[in-house]
């Protein structure tokens, strides 16, 4: 599960402590930056977005009701600011471009492919699925849209993805049947 | 290659490497107040403003100043000249974030405004940093702007008259003129005249000097 912050972290910042929400800012950067950089493709924008979000964080965290809540939170800031900018950004480099220059991960390079050929609504439920092991219902309240969408949009993703991940079919097939399970309330 | 797509969209994930944390930036602008958009009408602004550039490069949006000089005319108004410098309306926090790389100084933002200030313009050059700002309350609608002016150390405030064939941006009116400066840093500070009250100006002051420590 990503964004490992100790509750107490999360208390202690929420209490209003600038040297509690530098820490928790330092823990939650990490994440932050990944989950940017899976939605937006490019460093740069990832750095920007994942700073733009830890700054909302810094602001806002005391506004917080539910320290609970807060991994749900942070990934919808995350996830806003990077959809943001890359809606400001529409001359941004397409995700297999920038992501395939990167040598060392050669066995990373068929997922980016395969994200890169996703429209961004489904991108981004499909990376806060799967890089980021967020439920259906975690995913709706990331992204403002019911989980049935959620369930919806993740079934169509797969079936895009398909014809270019058959070299993942075991786990893939099982999470697509889980899902159409959970979907049929079985 | 893995067998299991979830896997490797985890493995991809903890390929992706991290840059350090950018904790001063985070906490500079956490500290500033309000980025957004202004929702006020430009009018109001420009003619509030009464900035005008002696060449036209203004207007394309794109101007021109580099090694910018900051001085003040016989009348006291401030006036920067140089090279190359990039004006922005309603600038965003990337505008602001770009300027700020692009600065040959560090730059201390300004801290300490009074709650509800707006950004609503930025000139940035390498040299100088010019923020504008929409200063919150009813009170101050007539005179509701507050210019400040960072540069660079080593570039002095004088009324020297600006090299001939550079671009100069001078501020005509009671907001042109200085009404206080410091130093943070490696940074000039100057405040121009507004609505300010002693109060908030000496609030800003501390607030900058205080930050500026801190980084």
């Amino acid at each position: 599960m990503a964004i490992p912050v100790p509750m107490e972290l999360v208390e202690a910042a929420r209490a209003g402590g600038p040297l509690q929400i530098e820490q928790l800012v330092e823990a939650v950067w990490p994440d932050a930056y990944r989950l940017a950089r899976a939605i937006l493709g490019e460093r740069q924008g990832a750095e920007d977005a994942a700073q733009e979000a830890c700054i909302i964080l810094y602001r806002s965290i005391a506004t917080l009701r539910s320290s609970a809540a807060f991994r749900v939170w942070f990934y919808r800031i995350v996830v806003r600011e990077a959809s943001d900018l890359k809606r400001r950004r529409s001359q941004s480099e397409p995700i297999s471009e920038t992501l395939s220059s990167r040598t060392e991960q050669t066995e990373s390079i068929d997922v980016w492919r395969a994200l890169s050929v996703l429209p961004q609504h489904l991108r981004d439920v499909v990376v806060l699925r799967y890089f980021e092991d967020l439920s259906s219902r975690e995913i709706g309240f990331v992204l403002g849209i019911p989980d049935a969408t959620v369930r919806f949009h993740l079934a169509i993703a797969r079936r895009r993805l398909r014809p270019l991940l058959d070299d993942y079919p075991p786990q893939f097939t099982h999470a697509a049947n889980e899902e159409r399970t959970n979907a049929i309330g079985l | 290659m893995q067998s299991d797509f979830s896997v490797a969209c985890k493995h991809a994930r903890d390929l992706i490497s991290v840059p350090a944390v950018p904790l001063a930036t985070i906490r500079n602008a956490a500290s500033y107040p309000t980025f957004g958009r202004s929702t006020r009408p430009g009018k109001g602004l420009v003619a509030a403003l009464l900035v005008f550039c002696s060449i036209a490069a203004i207007a394309a949006g794109a101007a021109v100043w580099k090694g910018q000089h900051v001085s003040f005319d016989r009348s006291g108004a401030i006036q920067l000249s140089g090279d190359q410098m990039v004006w922005t309306k309603n600038p965003s926090i990337d505008d602001l974030r770009i300027a700020i790389r692009q600065a040959h100084f560090p730059v201390v933002l300004p801290a300490g405004l009074p709650m509800g200030s707006t950004l609503v313009a930025l000139s940035a050059g390498s040299d100088a940093l010019l923020l504008r700002y929409d200063l919150p309350g009813a009170w101050r609608r007539a005179d509701h702007i507050l210019g400040i002016v960072l540069s660079k150390q080593m570039l002095s405030i004088d009324s020297a008259t600006p090299e001939r064939g550079k671009y100069v941006l001078r501020f005509v009116g009671p907001t042109g003129r200085e009404r206080d400066h410091w130093i943070v840093g490696n940074e000039t500070v100057t405040i121009l005249q507004s609505t300010l009250t002693p109060v908030e100006l000496a609030h800003i002051k501390s607030a900058m000097i205080a930050q500026s420590q801190r980084q």
